[in-house]
C-alpha cells in the first residue's frame, strides 16, 4: 500500500478544507514546531484506519470516536457556525495497493458532524461514518461495507501496523520494551512465518503415532522378553502422557506468561503517572496524619493551657509583693496582738487603781464634769463658779480619773494561722518568681505548635494539590489499583517464567528418556515385528524429532537475521555521528528470549547507554522487523508513518535516520520539530532549514531516492493559547 | 517459501545428514545420485513427501495418513 494523498476537513487544529498533502515514493517529511499540529496529522491517518486518537493521558492504545466526540472537530470550525447549523470534520487517506498486478486505488474516508443547538450546546453522536470506495475505470465506487474488513487487512494488517506506525519515544518504548526476554520472541512469531513449522511437527507425530502403534501390537504379539517389552511399553506411554502433559502446561504458562506480559505492557504506559500518584497519596496520608496529631497536640496543649492558672499556680504571677507586704503585715500583726495584751494588762491595773482611790459615795466623772459645766455643788448644793477653791476641788476630782479604756473584747489569736500562711507563701516564692517565665515558655510552645499546625496544613494542601493535579493530568483514578496489577503482573511473568524453565528442563529429560526406549524396544523387536513396521517407525521418529529441530534452527536463524539487519541499520545511522554506538547482539535468556543489548568490540556489554542510543537501536530493531523478512517484505509494501520518532538525535543523527528510513521503506511519512529554523521575518514563526534539507535531497537524490517536504503553518499574529483561532495550513516546501 | 526450499531445510539437517550418510553438497541439491546408499534415497522421497502433503492436505490427520500410506508402499 502507498498513501497518495490526505485531506482534511475541520479536523482538530485544521481548519477549513483546503488541507491537503499528497504524497510520493520515498522520503516525506512533514516539519512542524511544537504546538503546530503534528500529532494531529498523525491522528489523521489514525482516525481514517482505526475510528480513534492518541490518547495524551498517558493510557497505551487509542482514545475512540465515541470518546472524545465533539473535540475532533476544529474549534475554529465551531466557533464560526451558527445556532441550528452543523460542522463536519473528515479526513481522507487515498491509497494505492499495487500487490495484485494491477494498480487498485481506493479512497477511507471518515466524517463526523456535530450540531449547534445554542451558544454552549452541541449535539455531539458518538459514532463517525466511514466509507471505503475503490476506484473503477473512470470514478470512486463505494466498496459494499461487508468487504471493508478484508480490504482494509489486506491494504494494511492490523498486527503489522504497530510496527510501521507508530509516534515518538512511548510509541517505540511499546513496541521494544528492552527490558521484555520475550519481547523479540513475541515480535518473531507474530512478523515471521515461524508457525508454519508446528504443521510440520504435527503431521509428523501423527504420522509416528499411527506407525508405532501398528509395531506395538505385532510386538505384543511376541512371545520372548515380554515382560520386558510390556515394561517398557508401559513407561514409554506413561512418558509420552508425561510429555503431553508437560507440552500442555508449557503453552499454558507460555499463554499465561503472556497474558501478564500483554496486561503488564498495558499497566507500563500508565505505571510511572501510578506510581508517582501512589507515592504522592501515601505521602498525602502520611501529611494528613502529621496535621490531625498536631491539632489534636495543640488542642490539648490549649486546654491544658487555661488549666495551668491554678495547676502551675498562674493565678499567683506579681504576688511575690504581697508576700512581703504580708510579712509586714504579720509582723503588725504580732505588735498589735503585744500592744492589745499590754494595754488590757494597763487598764486592769487602772481599774484596779481607781478602785483603791476612789471612796465610796463619790459622784461618778459623769456627774463631776455636770457640776463643773453647771459649776455648782450638787453634793452640798451651793454655787461653785469657775476660778473658785469649790470648782476646782470639784475638777480636782477628775484629775485622778482614768481613762476611758473600751472593754476588752475577747479576740481570737490567729498568729499561728497566718505564721502558716506565711511559711507556705515563703515555700512557694522561687515558683512564684518564675511564674512569668514559665508562662512565656508555655506561649511559645503554644506559638511553636499553631505554627506546626499551620505547617503541616501547608503541606497536607500541597500534597492534596500534587495528588489532583497528577490524577488530572494523566486521568488515572485508580492509580493504587494500577500499581497493585502491575506488582501482580511482574510476580506473574517471574512465576510462569520459572515455571517454563522447570517444565522444559522436565520435558527435555523425558525425551531423552523415551529414545532410550525406543532405541531398546527396536532391539528387542528384532526377529519378532516385521522389518517393515520397525523401519517405518524409526524413519518417522526421526522426521519427528527433524522437524523439532528445524524448527528450532530456522528460529535461530531469524533471531540471526534480524539481528544482522537491525545491525545494519544501527550502523547506519549511528556510524556517521562519529561517536561510540557498539554492535547490538540479540543474548538468549534462560527462558527462551531473546534481549537486546549492545556489545563494545571486546564483546562487553554496555550498560547505562544514553537516550540518543538507546532509541536509535530500538529503532533499528524496529527497521530490522519490517525489513529482515524477504519474504513479507513489510518495508516495501507498507509505508512507514512516524510521528516524532528522532526527538533524541542530534542533527547528524536525524540526517542519517531519514537516509536510512528512506533506504529501507519504500514510502515513509516522517513528522518532525527538526530542520526548522526562527524565522526572522515573522515573530514566533518557523522557517525550514533549507540548507539541510538540500543537503539531504542531494544524498537521496544519489542514492535514487526521492524527498518531498511540508510545513506545517500558523497565520501571523494567531497564538495556541486561543483554540478557536488555530488554523494549521500545510505547505509544499520546494528544496 | 516454496516447497523445495523447505526440503532444502529438512535435508540441511547436520544430524540427519550423519545418520542417513547423506552428502550435504547433494542435499543442497535435493538429488541423490544412485551411488548414494538406499537409506539417503529413501530419507530424501520421504522428505520431499512429507513437505508435499503437508503443504497441500486440508488437515492434519489427512497429511499423516498419506505420508504413512507413502512409506508403506516405498518400505513394502
Amino acid at each position: 500500500m502507498l498513501i497518495r494523498q490526505l485531506r482534511i476537513s475541520n479536523f482538530l487544529c485544521y481548519y477549513g478544507t483546503d488541507n491537503q498533502v499528497d504524497f510520493t515514493d520515498g522520503l516525506n517529511l512533514v516539519l512542524g514546531a511544537n504546538g503546530y499540529g503534528k500529532s494531529k496529522l498523525y491522528d489523521a491517518f489514525q482516525w481514517v484506519f482505526s475510528d480513534g486518537i492518541t490518547d495524551t493521558t498517558g493510557r497505551s492504545g487509542l482514545k475512540m470516536t465515541s470518546l472524545v466526540k465533539g473535540d475532533l472537530v476544529s474549534e475554529k470550525a465551531k466557533a464560526a457556525c451558527a445556532v441550528g447549523d452543523s460542522v463536519e470534520t473528515s479526513v481522507m487517506v487515498e491509497v494505492e495497493y499495487p500487490r495484485s498486478g494491477i494498480p487498485k486505488k481506493y479512497q477511507l474516508i471518515r466524517t463526523y458532524r456535530v450540531r449547534r443547538t445554542d451558544d454552549k450546546t452541541w449535539i455531539e453522536p458518538g459514532k463517525s461514518e466511514f466509507r471505503l470506495m475503490e476506484f473503477d475505470v473512470l470514478d470512486y465506487k463505494p466498496v459494499p461495507e461487508s468487504n471493508h474488513a478484508d480490504v482494509l487487512e489486506r491494504l494494511i494488517p492490523v498486527d503489522v501496523r504497530p510496527y510501521v506506525w507508530f509516534q515518538g519515544e512511548r510509541g517505540i518504548n511499546n513496541l521494544i520494551d528492552t527490558s521484555n526476554n520475550q519481547a523479540l520472541r513475541n515480535v518473531i512469531k507474530r512478523l515471521s512465518d515461524i508457525d508454519r513449522w508446528d504443521k510440520y511437527i504435527q503431521v509428523a507425530e501423527k504420522a509416528y503415532d499411527s506407525a508405532r502403534n501398528a509395531f506395538d501390537q505385532e510386538l505384543k504379539k511376541s512371545q520372548k522378553n515380554q515382560t520386558r517389552i510390556t515394561e517398557l511399553q508401559t513407561e514409554q506411554r506413561l512418558l509420552e502422557k508425561d510429555v503431553r502433559d508437560l507440552e500442555q502446561h508449557i503453552t499454558n504458562a507460555s499463554q499465561n506468561q503472556q497474558a501478564a506480559q500483554e496486561n503488564h505492557d498495558h499497566l507500563s504506559a500508565s505505571i510511572e503517572f501510578a506510581q508517582k500518584i501512589n507515592r504522592l497519596t501515601q505521602e498525602r496520608s502520611r501529611a494528613e496524619t502529621a496535621y490531625t496529631t498536631a491539632v489534636k497536640q495543640a488542642d490539648t496543649f490549649a486546654e491544658g493551657l487555661s488549666r495551668k492558672l491554678f495547676t502551675d499556680n498562674w493565678v499567683l504571677l506579681g504576688t511575690t509583693a504581697l508576700l512581703e507586704k504580708f510579712e509586714d503585715k504579720l509582723t503588725a500583726y504580732d505588735d498589735a496582738v503585744a500592744l492589745r495584751k499590754a494595754t488590757a494588762n494597763l487598764t486592769k491595773q487602772a481599774n484596779e487603781k481607781l478602785q483603791v482611790r476612789l471612796p465610796d459615795n463619790v459622784p461618778e466623772p459623769i456627774y463631776v464634769r455636770q457640776m463643773l459645766t453647771a459649776e455648782h455643788c450638787r453634793v452640798c448644793d451651793r454655787p461653785a463658779p469657775q476660778g473658785t477653791d469649790a470648782y476646782e476641788a470639784i475638777a480636782s476630782l477628775l484629775k485622778v480619773e482614768p481613762e476611758t479604756i473600751e472593754p476588752h473584747r475577747p479576740r481570737q489569736n490567729l498568729k499561728a494561722l497566718y505564721r502558716q500562711f506565711y511559711t507556705n507563701g515563703l515555700g512557694m516564692k522561687n515558683s512564684i518568681d518564675d511564674i512569668s517565665q514559665r508562662v512565656r515558655q508555655s506561649y511559645t510552645e503554644q506559638t511553636d505548635g499553631q505554627d506546626r499546625v499551620k505547617l503541616l496544613k501547608d503541606e497536607l494542601d500541597a500534597k492534596i494539590r500534587e495528588v489532583q493535579e497528577q490524577e488530572q493530568l494523566s486521568g488515572l483514578t485508580n492509580a493504587r489499583d494500577i500499581v497493585n496489577a502491575m506488582d501482580g503482573a511482574v510476580k506473574d511473568i517471574k512465576k510462569y517464567e520459572g515455571d517454563l524453565v522447570r517444565q522444559r528442563t522436565q520435558k527435555t529429560d523425558k525425551e531423552i528418556r523415551l529414545r532410550v526406549i525406543n532405541d531398546e524396544l527396536s532391539k528387542l523387536s528384532e526377529g519378532e515385528v516385521p522389518p517393515i513396521l520397525t523401519r517405518k517407525k524409526s524413519l518417522l521418529f526421526d522426521l519427528v524429532e527433524l522437524t523439532k529441530r528445524v524448527k528450532k534452527e530456522k528460529y535461530r536463524q531469524l533471531v540471526q537475521q534480524l539481528e544482522d539487519a537491525a545491525n545494519d541499520h544501527y550502523r547506519n545511522i549511528n556510524a556517521p555521528t562519529g561517536a561510540f554506538y557498539g554492535k547490538i547482539r540479540f543474548i538468549e535468556t534462560t527462558d527462551g528470549g531473546y534481549r537486546p543489548a549492545i556489545i563494545d568490540t571486546n564483546g562487553r556489554e554496555v550498560s547505562n547507554l544514553n537516550t540518543s542510543l538507546m532509541s536509535s537501536l530500538k529503532l533499528s530493531i524496529i527497521m530490522a522487523i519490517v525489513s529482515a523478512n524477504k519474504t513479507r517484505n513489510y518495508a516495501q509494501f507498507y509505508p512507514l508513518i512516524s510521528d516524532a520518532p528522532v526527538s533524541d538525535f542530534d542533527v547528524v543523527k536525524t540526517l542519517t535516520f531519514f537516509r536510512e528510513t528512506a533506504n529501507t521503506f519504500n514510502q515513509s511519512i516522517v513528522i518532525v520539530k527538526e530542520m526548522l529554523l526562527d524565522d526572522p521575518n515573522r515573530a514566533g514563526r518557523y522557517k525550514p532549514d533549507f540548507a539541510r534539507l538540500g543537503e539531504l535531497k542531494a544524498n537521496l537524490t544519489a542514492a535514487g531516492q526521492t524527498l518531498t517536504v511540508y510545513q506545517l503553518d500558523m497565520p501571523d499574529g494567531v497564538s495556541n493559547d486561543f483554540r478557536s483561532e488555530i488554523d494549521i495550513s500545510i505547505q509544499k516546501i520546494d528544496c | 517459501m516454496t516447497q523445495l526450499d523447505i526440503v532444502k531445510a529438512f535435508l540441511d539437517d547436520a544430524d540427519i545428514q550423519a545418520k542417513y550418510n547423506l552428502p550435504a553438497a547433494e542435499a543442497a541439491q535435493v538429488t541423490m545420485s544412485s551411488q548414494h546408499g538406499t537409506d539417503a534415497q529413501l530419507l530424501v522421497g520421504l522428505i520431499r513427501h512429507f513437505v508435499s502433503v503437508t503443504e497441500d492436505a486440508s488437515t492434519i490427520n489427512l497429511a499423516a495418513n498419506r505420508l504413512n500410506a507413502h512409506l508403506e508402499n516405498v518400505l513394502r
